[in-house]
């Protein structure tokens, strides 16, 4: 290496301070990335629904591409099927059932009615509006409706 | 100098996009923590999330080992069932049931522990928790007959209110007088353990109505569910499993660490009278276990009558408490003793709580009273409580861990 070649090494920086701010604001983005989508509560609109009727699945739906599947036809009949939302009655072959609906428009699901107890816990839960929604339970009638894929929120409600 | 910048840039893009990848990755290998099981007539729900030695398995390690962990909860469920059930014809406590009174029956391990485990908080509680009660449960018309049951003597046609709402007209004095008298020989059942085999000794007492004669039967399923929970705690602890909850029912449930924020999960109680939860704790690694006259009861000229039956009536219970809650120690003695509570009354559940601190402290231990449209909650912790109705106030202080009333 020339003398002239080993100067111009030793005057130049590895980073000028404008090299220093992109480099800076790149790993920035690449670090909130990461906590993004890896440690933040998921607050992210509800992609989709299952019901699990007395620990089997009897129904999904994806509110991504707008499909649904009974799985179940003996414990699901569908009451109402509109543009934006559906209508199921979830039963057993005994007289109990809920109601579900679910809005494809508002990315929701919510138990409408039950004849499972005076209480009815069910019908009052929140509805399921985001992925982190806590599951609405029926244990009487051993119904489930939960996010499609289930965020543990960090609340429970016995 | 330029292929330095190169460098570096590429290495941060490429943080950038694996982490990007790397999400898509998860949610096209979605990992599994939630499930749900059915059993004894009830739903259970199960998030388990493996602690720091997840980062060293791929999505689908973890899958199986969830997947087989979800199997065995579910055959142990089904054991214990199997065991315990009072409507399944082939378990070992129907066959105590059906058993001939003064005889000795053989039970298998599961209902020895169950059935050793109720007769303790019977003698803890002096009778307030009595499983033996299936007799008034079912005069009430609150169990859960097997398929084929022959209909009972004092069985009655549901009624209709002027409103539509069908209600059990109220049975005859004379049936509640004798079940409540029946279930008092609960005492006399004892067990024996010979040569590795697991028995139970059923009393010779009956009562006689109108010529048919009652010996005792015994219900389980309510501390049963609080056994299993404790059996799914350690399961879950021996595989690692840190973070999430099982719950059966809505009466008992063992709760890990949250893997968020402090760590800690927010468990509110339903509220009895309204919607939602009328309070709140923040807790991990606890057991715990409630009971509430809400969930399964009817209305008669304005009178509540639930499932929870007093032992000392032999009717539903009429004490005010509308729901309790223990946290602390195993789900299966908490279970039975939110029972006793509602059972005692409020004077009667505080001074017992005050007279074994052994017992209790450590535990938190909390009531709500309702007497007309006003609701009381008392507590052994009200620094903790989070009140959400806020229609109900805190009608308790405490000095030297002892439940002051005010």
């Amino acid at each position: 290496m020339s003398l002239k070649k080993i100067e111009q090494v030793r005057g130049s920086k590895l980073f000028k301070i404008w090299d220093i701010l992109v480099y800076a604001l790149l790993i920035a983005v690449a670090v909130s990335l990461i906590i993004a989508f890896t440690v933040t509560r998921d607050d992210t609109p509800l992609g989709g629904v299952i019901i699990t009727y007395k620990g089997q699945d009897v129904f999904t739906c994806n509110f991504d591409d707008d499909s649904y599947n009974i799985l179940a036809a003996a414990n699901v009949d569908l009451l109402e099927e509109g543009e934006d939302k559906l209508v199921l009655r979830v039963h057993g072959d005994d007289d109990g059932y809920n109601v579900v609906e679910i809005n494809f428009a508002e990315r929701s699901a919510r138990v409408t009615d039950a004849n499972c107890s005076t209480h009815r816990d069910c019908v009052y839960s929140k509805p399921l509006t985001i992925n982190g929604s806590v599951p609405i339970m029926c244990t009487p009638h051993g119904l489930v409706v939960r996010p499609l894929i289930f965020i543990d929120s960090g609340d429970i409600i016995m | 100098m330029t292929k330095v910048k190169t460098i570096v840039i590429s290495s941060v893009l490429a943080v950038s996009v694996a982490a990007i990848s790397g999400c898509a990755t998860k949610q096209d290998e979605t990992l599994n923590n939630y499930m749900t099981f059915f059993s004894m007539g009830t739903t259970a729900a199960l998030v388990a999330q493996k602690g720091e030695e997840a980062a060293q398995m791929s999505v689908k390690e973890q899958n199986d080992l969830f997947d087989a962990l979800c199997g065995d909860i579910y055959a142990l469920m089904t054991s214990v069932e199997n065991s315990i059930s009072s409507s399944l014809r082939t378990s070992y406590i129907w066959k105590f049931n059906e058993a001939e009174p003064g005889s000795e029956v053989e039970l298998d391990e599961t209902a020895y522990e169950i059935l050793e485990t109720a007769k303790s908080v019977y003698e803890f509680t002096q009778g307030y928790y009595n499983p033996a009660v299936w007799y008034s449960v079912d005069l009430y018309g609150f169990t859960t007959r097997p398929e084929g049951y022959e209909r009972a003597p004092y069985d009655r046609d549901k009624a209709t209110t002027e409103g539509g709402a069908s209600y059990l007209p109220l049975p005859e004095d004379k049936y509640v007088q004798a079940f409540k008298e029946l279930s008092a020989h609960f005492s006399e059942v004892e067990l024996s353990e010979r040569d590795g085999k697991y028995y139970a000794y059923k009393p010779e007492a009956t009562v006689e109505v109108d010529g048919a004669e009652y010996s005792l039967r015994l219900d389980l399923g309510g501390i049963g569910k609080g056994w299993t929970v404790n059996a799914v705690a350690d399961m879950l602890d021996e595989r690692g499993y840190t973070y999430g909850y099982f719950n059966f029912g809505t009466s008992s449930i063992t709760v890990n660490s949250f893997s968020g924020s402090d760590g800690k999960y927010t468990i509110s109680f339903t509220d009895p009278r309204g919607t939602g939860g009328y309070c709140s704790y923040k807790i991990k690694d606890e057991n715990l276990s409630t009971s509430g006259d809400y969930e399964n009861y009817y209305m008669i000229d304005g009178t509540r009558y639930c499932h929870i039956i007093d032992p000392t009536s032999g009717s539903p219970i009429q004490t005010g408490i509308a729901s309790a809650t223990v946290i602390g120690g195993s789900a299966a003695e908490d279970d039975a003793l939110t029972t006793a509570l509602m059972a005692m009354g409020k004077e009667k559940a505080v001074g017992f709580i005050n007279d074994n601190p052994e017992y209790f402290g450590g535990k938190i231990v909390t009531l709500l009273v309702i007497e007309g449209d006003k609701g009381t909650i008392i507590t052994n912790d009200p620094d903790n409580i989070t009140i959400r109705n806020q229609n109900y106030t805190l009608g308790n202080t405490v000095s030297d861990g002892k439940i002051i009333l005010n």
